[in-house]
């Protein structure tokens, strides 16, 4: 089931909000334990292109757990079910916020309902709409109309910075990653260079837990993180990679921080394809990648053949933010593991499904 | 937990620290003495030849020019002397490296070799990120440098620390085409005798006094003190390699260049530039574009073949980043004395402003050209060749400590052509 | 040491007769721009052919200092700067003193030169009035100028500097086109800091035109249809999709301010550089909300240089992007992608043609770089917020550092820092006709 598949635009508000749940995991790639079912998730597309697809998220406030048990106030997205208010209780906000996924072609109708005290808005860098700087009163809503034409990887975040909350709204957790597929199965961006049989989406982000304490009056001189997460986790909670030997990897950065980041993997380059969702005329392979706040990034990693069962290939912060708060390991990191329990799987689409 | 004291605050602690123990001797000796012996020995890369190493990480001190000595690890070779950076490691592409690692300090240890598939490894304890050399034991790495390239290596356990600490060095696959060859083009072949190494590191002396004292460290609230290229910091940079009072830092990181010419010097010379520090760093080299050939040991090519170099004035090599780079410079004007006198006036030279102990100016325009300075200004000249500066661009890091100018800079050697021969 | 070097003539290079004698350059001056004719005028006209003998261009800077103006600064909001600023051509360092003295602009002038000119810059020392007992020599450095002779690259040691009440010339010819950067390098980390910093660009030969498709740029005395000007010698037609052709331009020169090393300067104490960490950010030395007044704004009379970015819907802009200060910065027009065509003043080109530039919504800038980048000003959109000046309506796109912890003038609440503006209006704004042109077009506030 993927986040789109009716032309009902009724039904599909409450289709692509169920599905868009369903994905709202951070998102990595999970073992595939029944490869029948997976083949199942193959898109199979009922709808044309072009589909309305609408997507209703929350604003509201929440909380983060970190590894060391520390838990920080956030303000995050959450996708908002039919009949359902923002402040009920079973509308979690996540950090990041939702996965929104949705096929190149797609009309985009995105809903915002703000259950926060301030003023909230949304902002989509990359795609064709007039950028929203005002956003929803508390207990407003915003709508968002476009259509996604290019595929790619792109962040979505707050907008909303006015004279008291400055840009302390991203930095609450207001940010989330936002994925267009091409109508080709397997591919980034419909091309044979972005062809993938597994993909990860990794958000880049900091903590500061003092800014999570005191937002309205936090003094941005003194950002400092403590904590340093891949969608929204810290190592050891980080989600290892999964795959096997020779598949292709396609990594999603979105750095959603306040900071840039520098990014690098063990054991294998990254073949750099496309950068803020512009396809680089000539792909480039490396090692370490700096990205910078805001912008996002997919390269594709071969895992090498022949490695061993469980092999491990780090992928971590080479700026080596590799702590929680001062303990060692944990920070920016995760591991691409050549799972046995795998099966090959090229092809292999959706993320955690 | 969390420490945000604001820096205002820690000053005060800083300026007693700096008068009693770092700040001894004045950066002005260190550099007549660095600058004397520009030109007195090699400076281009040193190899340590493979395929295979026996190395052992162990600790020492290494020597910066504001006085200060700070306490590092790194990988030295088995019967060799400690030195900062750990030997550059040269291997032909396809060899099969091996590496042997004995561990000498009182934590584990290891090695990784990012940008390269398939180590294998023997012996040691598992770890992290690979398998570790327990304190007095052993742990062997090998794999085939099936790309050439320039490659970091550095440790893979807790690497916050460890890397920091020193345990970092440069690995050169020299490509099958030839040793004068970067890689297996034939567009990426340079001076075989001007091959730079440009390993850049940036340091808290704090997190080293720390492990040397047994003390706890913040690493949340770190903060760079001292800026290193090739283990030497400015003007220890521009010594040559090898000289007896940096005994643990062999590598100098001065650049020298001769007048492109077609016919009788068409070679660039090569830098490989390799960051272990945390940072970023913004590289700034005078004197003209670097063309940026491969990163990360991968030719800038495209799928077709084409050649994807680009030039910059600045190149940001950043963190675990390698970048082999080409620099050429061209005598464009020409300026002769008589025949092409530059289009300006110099004044009396009595109207101009000269670092006393520090000039390298060689008292003419021309290249190749001497020429007198005021009386009390000594000059680091040699045969009228140009000095132009090479430095991180975040100026912040071209100090030592308090003291000015240092770290992270070294100087660009433009020779006249056909060498520099002192003018008689 | 007497010289022998009274009178060197200049020898005018064969590259000169080939390439050069294009369009007369426009020269950022005393206050912000200065061209050799009337301002606004001059460009539009053809240039003189240059003399035989002589530079093409020369430009007198002054350094002294004196106090910017920075919003979150307590008290008076003023800063202790140093800076190069314009003065005339034949003065002395004793004429000016008592003009000049203590009143030095921040960011220093946009130099706006053209390829293969000769280049003269004097340099004039005219000590500081705050500091008088400071007699720091200072120099110019052109930074990314391409295969530079010592005596010219302003570094002290590798040369020598100019002491105070003295001058001295530095002479370039400009053989590359792109966007480079200019400042001190005598006790560098202190004086770059302290705001001697500018930028200086050179434009391609291609704005005379090929004759043919390529039209002659309105720098060069083109047509009222043709491009403002061109980036670099992308040898394209306007219409091609890979043409570096603009209708606008903007300089934007990055900083960040620590303002302690200012103030310890000012009461005769030192800053240990390791402690950098500013309160301030900032664009052409201003910072928000400052940043998005004109140029020569009454209310900012010691930094002329607008960071405000106007276009009508439809107009092809370069915002030429270089940064001076130590930190590296994620810049971005939320809501409208950048094409990068030019980095570190060379165009996005491989050897062999390859075409570099790219797309990107997020430009990293590191310091000491530049890029030069490409945008079409959207459509003009009714339904989304509209404000209206002078010229109209239009809509409103930040832009901004997207490192939003440094959106903050000194930590005080509100937005901050190195952020302003993207106006795009509904056509009625008027042409530009000199770079970096913001409107209303105001007067230099001083000499």
């Amino acid at each position: 089931m993927r986040a789109r598949a009716t032309t009902i635009i009724g039904l599909g508000l409450i289709f692509a909000a169920m599905a868009l749940l369903l994905i709202a995991v951070p998102a990595l790639a999970e073992p595939q334990s029944n490869p029948a079912e997976a083949r199942q998730a193959e898109p199979v597309r009922a709808a044309p292109l072009g589909a309305t697809v609408s997507v209703d998220l929350c604003a509201k406030a929440g909380t983060l757990t970190l590894p060391d048990s520390t838990v920080v106030d956030t303000w995050g997205f959450a996708i908002k079910p039919a009949s359902v208010a923002c402040t009920d209780v079973s509308v979690q906000a996540q950090v990041p916020g939702p996965l929104l996924e949705f096929t190149a072609g797609d009309s985009i109708s995105i809903t915002l309902h703000n259950a926060l005290a301030e003023q909230a808005s949304i902002v989509f860098p990359g795609q064709d709409l007039m950028p929203d700087h005002v956003g929803a009163a508390p207990g407003g809503s915003v709508a968002y109309s476009f259509t996604v034409d290019e595929p790619g990887t792109y962040l979505y975040e707050s907008g909303t910075f006015s004279d008291t909350t400055a840009a302390v709204q991203v930095a609450m957790g207001l940010y989330g990653p936002l994925v267009v597929r091409p109508t080709t199965a397997g591919q980034a961006y419909g091309t044979p260079a972005s062809a993938y049989d597994r993909e990860a989406v990794l958000v880049l982000s900091e903590i500061d837990p003092d800014l999570h304490a005191n937002p309205t009056t936090f003094n941005l001189l003194d950002y400092s993180p403590q904590y340093w997460l891949i969608s929204g986790k810290a190592y050891p909670e980080t989600d290892p990679i999964l795959a096997l030997p020779e598949e292709r990897v396609l990594l999603r950065y979105v750095n959603a921080g306040l900071w840039n980041h520098t990014l690098t993997v063990l054991g294998m380059h990254q073949t750099v394809i496309a950068v803020d969702a512009y396809v680089k005329n000539y792909p480039h392979e490396a090692v370490s990648l700096i990205i910078p706040s805001g912008q996002t990034w997919d390269s594709i990693a071969t895992l090498p053949a022949g490695a061993p069962f469980g092999t491990s290939f780090p992928l971590y912060s080479r700026n080596l933010f590799l702590s929680n708060e001062n303990t060692f390991p944990g920070g920016m990191m995760t591991f691409i593991t050549y799972d046995p329990t795998l099966l090959p799987y090229r092809n292999y689409l959706g993320l955690g499904m | 937990m969390s420490n945000k004291g604001r820096t205002l605050i820690r000053m005060g602690l800083l300026g007693l620290t700096c008068g009693i123990i770092l700040c001894a001797g004045p950066a002005s000796a260190r550099f007549r003495q660095a600058q004397v012996t520009i030109g007195q020995g090699p400076s281009s890369v040193v190899c340590t030849n493979g395929p295979s190493f026996n190395l052992r990480a162990t600790d020492g001190h290494i020597s910066v020019p504001d006085g200060n000595s700070i306490y590092m690890w790194t990988f030295a070779e088995v019967g060799g002397p400690f030195q900062v950076p750990s030997p550059v490691l040269c291997v032909d592409e396809g060899a099969t490296v091996t590496v042997n690692l004995t561990n000498e300090l009182a934590e584990p240890v290891s090695i990784i070799f990012p940008g390269h598939v398939g180590v294998n490894t023997t012996g040691g304890t598992p770890g992290l990120f690979t398998a570790e050399a327990p304190p007095a034991g052993s742990v062997t790495y090998s794999f085939v440098a099936s790309e050439p390239g320039t490659y970091l290596y550095e440790s893979g356990t807790e690497p916050r620390k460890q890397i920091e600490m020193g345990l970092h060095g440069a690995l050169i696959v020299r490509p099958s085409l030839g040793a004068n060859y970067a890689y297996n083009d034939a567009a990426t072949e340079f001076d075989p005798g001007r091959e730079y190494l440009m390993l850049l590191h940036d340091i808290d002396h704090n997190l080293h006094q720390a492990v040397e004292w047994g003390e706890p460290y913040d690493y949340t609230t770190t903060r760079d003190y001292y800026w290193t290229i090739n283990g030497r910091a400015f003007p220890d940079t521009l010594a040559p390699n090898s000289v007896a009072w940096l005994p643990a830092q062999p590598y100098s990181a001065l650049l020298v260049v001769e007048p492109y010419d077609a016919t009788t010097n068409p070679l660039p010379i090569l830098l490989r530039y390799l960051n272990a520090g945390l940072q970023n760093h913004p590289f700034h080299l005078h004197g003209n574009y670097t063309r940026i050939i491969a990163q990360d040991g991968r030719l800038l090519r495209g799928s077709g073949s084409e050649d994807t170099s680009y030039q910059s004035f600045t190149q940001t090599i950043g963190s675990g980043q390698t970048y082999d780079v080409f620099m050429r410079w061209t005598d464009v004007d020409g300026w002769a004395t008589q025949s092409t006198p530059i289009p300006v006036d110099i004044p009396d030279l009595t109207n101009l402003f000269f670092h006393n102990a520090m000039t390298t100016w060689s008292g003419e325009v021309p290249l190749g050209e001497q020429g007198d300075v005021p009386v009390g200004v000594t000059v680091h000249n040699i045969c009228g060749e140009y000095y132009l500066i090479a430095h991180s661009h975040a100026l912040n890091e071209i100090q030592n400590f308090d003291e000015g100018m240092g770290g992270m800079t070294t100087f660009l050697r433009v020779d006249p052509p056909g060498g520099c021969m002192p003018v008689p | 040491m007497e010289h022998d070097r009274v009178t060197r003539k200049l020898r005018r290079r064969d590259f000169l007769t080939l390439a050069g004698g294009s369009a007369l350059t426009v020269l950022a001056g005393g206050a912000l721009y200065k061209t050799l004719g009337e301002p606004g005028t001059s460009l539009a006209a053809p240039a003189p052919a240059p003399a035989s003998i002589g530079p093409d261009v020369q430009i007198h800077l002054a350094v002294t200092d004196g106090y910017a103006s920075l919003p979150g600064r307590v008290g008076d909001q003023t800063l202790y700067v140093f800076g190069f600023m314009e003065v005339p051509w034949a003065s002395t360092p004793q004429d000016l003193a008592s003009t000049y003295k203590g009143n030095v602009q921040i960011v220093s002038p946009i130099i706006a030169l053209d390829e293969g000119q000769e280049f003269h810059l004097k340099l004039s020392n005219l000590g500081l009035a705050v500091r008088p007992d400071l007699d720091d020599a200072h120099t110019v450095h052109w930074h990314g100028f391409p295969n530079v002779i010592a005596v010219f690259d302003g570094v002290p040691m590798q040369s020598f500097a100019v002491p105070v009440g003295k001058s001295f010339t530095y002479a370039y010819v400009t053989r590359d086109p792109g966007t480079f950067i200019y400042h001190c390098h005598f006790e560098d980390v202190e004086h770059v800091q302290m705001l001697m910093i500018g930028s200086v660009y050179v434009r391609p030969v291609q704005n005379e035109g090929n004759g043919g498709s390529i039209p002659k740029a309105r720098l060069a005395g083109g047509a009222s249809s043709a491009p403002l000007g061109y980036t670099y010698n992308d040898g394209l037609p306007p219409t091609d999709p890979l043409s570096t052709a603009y209708d606008r331009e903007f300089s934007l020169l990055l900083t960040e301010i620590d303002e302690r090393p200012h103030d310890l300067l000012e009461a005769v104490q030192e800053f240990v550089w390791a402690y950098y960490e500013p309160q301030y950010w900032t664009i052409n030395g201003r910072a928000y909300p400052d940043t998005v007044k004109p140029n020569n704004d009454p209310s900012l009379p010691h930094q002329p240089i607008s960071s405000l970015v106007q276009a009508n819907a439809g107009d092809r802009v370069l915002l030429r992007l270089a940064h001076l200060g130590y930190q590296q910065h994620a810049m971005e027009v939320v809501g409208i992608p950048l094409k990068v065509v030019g980095h570190d003043a060379n165009l996005l080109r491989g050897p062999g043609g390859a075409d570099l530039s790219y797309w990107t919504n997020v430009v990293y800038v590191a310091p000491s770089t530049t890029r030069d980048c490409l945008f079409t000003a959207p459509a003009f959109d009714a339904g989304a917020p509209v404000e209206s000046d002078a010229y109209g309506d239009y809509n409103v796109y930040w832009l901004q550092n997207r490192n939003y912890n440094r959106q903050t003038n000194n930590g005080q609440p509100g937005l901050g820092g190195m952020v302003s503006e993207v106006r795009v209006y509904n056509g009625g704004l008027p042409a530009q006709t000199a770079g970096h042109q913001t409107f209303p077009l105001l007067s230099p506030p001083f000499p």
